[in-house]
């Protein structure tokens, strides 16, 4: 796929085939941690516009999918990075709050638990949430995620672990 | 490697309640999202400007500022802890004024002097010489009364 990316006459196919092979894995990594479909549409776009410039020089000592989940995380990461800082400059009324965004969801049902499991998700700190969604719904080996976060395998264990009891026991409290 | 079930049963032995959930994402993708996505992804990474250049132009424009305003702050905090303070003590005036040149004094009151000054010139000098002669009183006084022990 590389190889074709880098012939001029093949370049379009070769990332139309990219995107169709990752763009449901990554929406739903970037969706799971920005949560509506507006800012996961414009994250994913954002990524894949640097996946294109930045594919040809791409260094083949990792693995494209981990390559693609780095720029996908870090993209979602910066983009709550802004939206936190527009909320607090009070500069747009796009940046409310995650867990009001995850109530205004057309699906939401509070009487279900998935929904209250994106709550607790919403409640934690952003790294830690990238580090849970990984693990829990990816359910990506220490390794992997260790490439993707640039964190070492036992502080992801660690933060793993503390993510999970927080969101038991916002779970059992709310 | 782990496996799916290794995953698993970490999760189980952390918290149970969380192990039976099931893993199902609530949210929904408008219907038909993914299947023009690739063609909407193309066009858009085409259109956008390459920004390389651009970026780190951008990028060097504001380290070569960061890096003035900083030189530029050391070279203040450095001429600060060397000059002298801007509001001097009287005692520094007055031991500036001691080492001054009484000539040079001289020349530059006959140049500037006002008329008034001299009222304040011809004062301290009274004093100068009040205090000098009150001085020789003493000297005086303190012979005269050696001469008179050695003479006993």
């Amino acid at each position: 796929m590389l190889e074709w990316f880098r012939q001029p006459e093949t370049k379009d196919k070769s990332f139309t085939l990219l995107v169709k092979k990752y763009q449901e894995k990554l929406y739903w990594h970037i969706r799971r941690m920005v949560v509506t479909h507006e800012n996961a549409n414009d994250v994913l776009q954002n990524m894949f516009i640097k996946v294109w410039k930045g594919l040809e020089n791409f260094r083949e000592d990792s693995q494209l999918f981990t390559w693609l989940y780095r720029i996908a995380t870090n993209e979602s990461l910066s983009f709550l990075e802004q939206q936190k800082k527009k909320r607090v400059l009070s500069i747009s009324p796009e940046g409310t709050d995650l867990s009001e965004s995850i109530r205004a969801d057309p699906y939401y049902d509070p009487h279900k638990l998935e929904w209250k499991l994106q709550l607790a998700i919403q409640s934690l700190p952003e790294k830690q949430r990238a580090v849970f969604n990984l693990r829990y719904y990816d359910e990506m080996p220490y390794q992997e995620m260790s490439k993707i976060l640039n964190t070492s395998e036992g502080a992801l264990k660690a933060s793993y672990h503390h993510a999970v009891k927080k969101i038991e026991d916002f779970i059992l409290n709310h | 490697m782990e496996t799916r079930e290794t995953i698993q049963k970490e999760l189980a032995t952390i918290a149970t309640n969380l192990s039976d959930l099931p893993k199902q994402t609530p949210y929904q993708a408008p219907e038909g999202y993914f299947s023009g996505l690739s063609e909407t992804l193309i066009s858009t990474a085409k259109e956008s400007p390459s920004g390389k250049v651009r970026t780190l132009f951008v990028r060097l424009a504001v380290a070569a500022c960061v890096a003035g305003l900083i030189s530029l702050s050391i070279y203040i905090a450095i001429q600060g802890s060397h000059s002298e303070p801007m509001v001097k003590t009287e005692a520094a005036i007055l031991s500036e004024l001691d080492t001054l040149n009484q000539n040079d004094l001289i020349a530059y009151l006959e140049i500037h002097a006002q008329p008034g000054d001299m009222l304040t010139i011809e004062k301290n000098l009274e004093n100068t010489y009040l205090s000098s002669s009150e001085q020789n009183e003493d000297i005086l006084l303190s012979e005269l009364l050696e001469d008179v022990s050695e003479q006993l």
